[in-house]
């Protein structure tokens, strides 16, 4: 379990976050929203050490400041928001740099980047230049990278985590489901999922947990339908949203339309 | 140049895998060493032919003393502070360029050179000044000593002053580098203005860069502190492979990224140092061998840090080589060489991808 208690950060002067608690469960997907400058992604960062911060997040029940960095990278796997890249890596050897710790010393270690680059949808770019690729294929090759990094959902009975900023964000639907869907098995095969993200119905859609955060604190925490609801959604994000939700299956969407045609 | 023109891999770089090419082109660069090596052996003001030597040796005859001295004393530590020189010039560029993330970084090139000159010129100079017990201990090892921590001082500055909150910039980089290089070489030349007439002899030449005054007392001075930043270097590889992905990244890897990027500046400034204490300033080595190498086996610094140590090493020895017979039987200080091969490199770098620097 992911424990995050108090969380609180300032950058410059500003207080970003004031005292946010977060809990995620393996298994679970669990999946940040809120309006822009809620203090998401800094959550995110703090949980993932990025970021100076005060209070407490321990990984099942361990400190996660006094994780040395090796184990923790065995642990826990981090999708940047932004990626960068300095010098001409081709795609093969962007993922690659994901195989560390004892997954490298496996037989079939070679042919691993070309799996993890199947799962994101890639087969074949291996060759390519990464600095070549569209903004979305980039996003996807880190992806693969970082799946790379926590191949196995559970390793020796220890769950291990994916912690994802925005993983959809410059995707197309087709891929932005792809990816969803991962992320979901990921969480299905047992290990954790902590993603920060926009979209509302694909949160509807995918996440078991929904963190709604407002001004540097939760606002809402629980199931997707204890948090996406009218009143917190038209509250956290100052207009007016309706949730909606088709007949059939009972699922939840959220349409801005819905208000002007109640 | 074997491995320069050796474009086309093994099956698996349809994968994206350059490891195999890279393997190989570490095999064509031992080749290339050995050459290099045999003929600076061979070459020489001297007009002693090293397959005349062979054969007396093969054949059981005792060498004169003239070619003993020739080979021994004066070829041998001349090649062998050459290959140092060049492995630890080339490697220096590579692990500055993986540690600020930029192709065009190299010690020469923003004032750690001049640093580590100003640290060598300072002990030269004022080396003397030193109680006699000091200098008894420090010895011949003050002037390489001293110009590892000019450039280490020098590196520490410009890395502060050019990144925040974990971002290089390249801009920066380079102006500060321009502003340290100056700073450096004023105070050289105040040193140089309060320098007397013997010291002022040693000063030229060794400013000018050249392997001519290279003999076995100098190498032992400064090689133990080359062969250290060369071993060092290796240990640097999976972090900077890491740092390509941003200092954030590197660190979600499980890479100690402060310890590395510590190392990463000792290592550069020991490298440089002890180099430029040895051989003056010998420039470009540093940034056109890392840049030819990405171009044929990739960026990946397990491979590209000891394949830019072989082209170094080798680089040199031809430079050198060139350096003595261009205008034999005087000598160029092989300085000149590689500028005038270097230069033009570096501006075709420039051309080819002018948007790194507008970072």
């Amino acid at each position: 379990m992911l424990e995050a208690r108090d969380i609180c950060v300032t950058l410059g002067r500003k207080q970003v976050l004031e005292g946010a608690c977060l809990r995620a469960l393996a298994g679970r997907m669990t999946v940040i929203v809120g309006p822009n400058g809620s203090g998401k992604t800094t959550l995110l960062r703090a949980i993932t050490g990025d970021l100076p911060y005060s209070g407490t997040v321990t990984l099942d029940g361990q400190d996660m400041r006094h994780l040395p960095g090796p184990a923790l990278a065995e642990r826990r796997a981090v999708l940047p928001q932004a990626s960068q890249l300095a010098f001409p890596f081709t795609v093969h050897e962007v993922v690659r740099l994901g195989m560390g710790g004892r997954i490298a010393l496996r037989p079939d270690a070679a042919h691993l980047p070309a799996r993890a680059l199947e799962r994101v949808g890639l087969s074949g770019y291996g060759a390519r230049f990464f600095q070549e690729l569209s903004g979305g294929e980039q996003a996807r090759a880190q992806l693969a990278r970082v799946l790379l990094q926590v191949w196995h959902p559970v390793q020796d009975g220890v769950p291990r985590w994916l912690f994802l900023d925005e993983p959809v964000a410059a995707l197309d639907i087709g891929h932005q489901l792809q990816v969803m869907q991962l992320a979901r098995d990921f969480a299905r095969a047992g290990g954790g999922v902590v993603a920060v993200m926009h979209d509302l119905n694909l949160t509807a859609m995918f996440a078991d947990q929904v963190v709604l955060m407002l001004e540097g604190r939760v606002l809402a925490h629980g199931p997707v339908a204890e948090v996406l609801t009218d009143q917190h959604l038209s509250r956290a994000y100052g207009c007016r949203l309706r949730v909606s939700r088709p007949p059939v299956q009972g699922a939840t969407y959220i349409l801005p339309q819905a208000t002007e045609m109640a | 140049m074997v491995a320069l023109t050796w474009t086309r891999g093994a099956d698996s770089t349809a994968s994206g895998d350059r490891s195999a090419r890279a393997r190989v082109t570490l095999l064509a660069l031992v080749a290339f060493v050995v050459l290099a090596s045999l003929a600076s052996l061979g070459t020489g003001a001297a007009g002693v032919s090293l397959p005349q030597v062979l054969g007396k040796w093969l054949a059981g005859e005792g060498l004169t003393l003239r070619e003993h001295v020739v080979l021994f004393d004066i070829r041998l530590p001349r090649l062998l502070t050459g290959m140092l020189v060049g492995a630890s010039l080339a490697v220096s560029g590579a692990v500055m360029q993986g540690l600020f993330r930029n192709p065009l970084a190299d010690p020469g090139i923003v004032g750690v050179g001049a640093g580590a000159g100003l640290g060598a010129v300072l002990a030269i100079v004022l080396g003397a000044f030193l109680p006699p017990a000091i200098l008894a201990v420090a010895g011949m090892h003050l002037v390489p000593l001293a110009a590892f921590v000019g450039g280490w001082v020098t590196t520490l500055i410009l890395y502060r002053v050019s990144t925040r909150a974990g971002r290089t910039s390249v801009a920066t980089m380079l102006l500060a580098g321009i502003a340290l290089g100056a700073l450096s070489g004023a105070l050289t030349g105040i040193l140089v203005y309060i320098a007397d007439d013997q010291q002022l002899r040693d000063l030229t030449f060794w400013g000018l860069g050249s392997l001519a005054g290279a003999s076995w007392a100098k190498l032992a001075a400064a090689a133990p502190i080359m062969v250290l930043a060369l071993v060092a270097a290796p240990l640097l590889a999976r972090a900077l492979n890491g740092l390509a992905l941003g200092e954030g990244a590197a660190a979600h890897l499980g890479i100690a990224v402060q310890r590395m990027k510590s190392l990463a500046i000792l290592t550069v400034a020991g490298a440089t140092g002890a180099a430029v204490a040895v051989s003056g300033g010998i420039g470009f080595i540093g940034i056109v061998v890392p840049h030819l190498l990405r171009l044929v086996m990739g960026p990946d610094h397990r491979f590209l840090l000891p394949a830019a140590a072989l082209l170094g090493a080798g680089l040199l020895l031809l430079a050198d080589i060139i350096a003595r017979l261009i205008i034999a039987p005087a000598e160029l200080p092989i300085g000149i060489v590689t500028a005038v091969l270097g230069g033009p490199v570096f501006l075709w770098i420039l051309l080819r991808r002018r948007g790194i620097v507008d970072m």
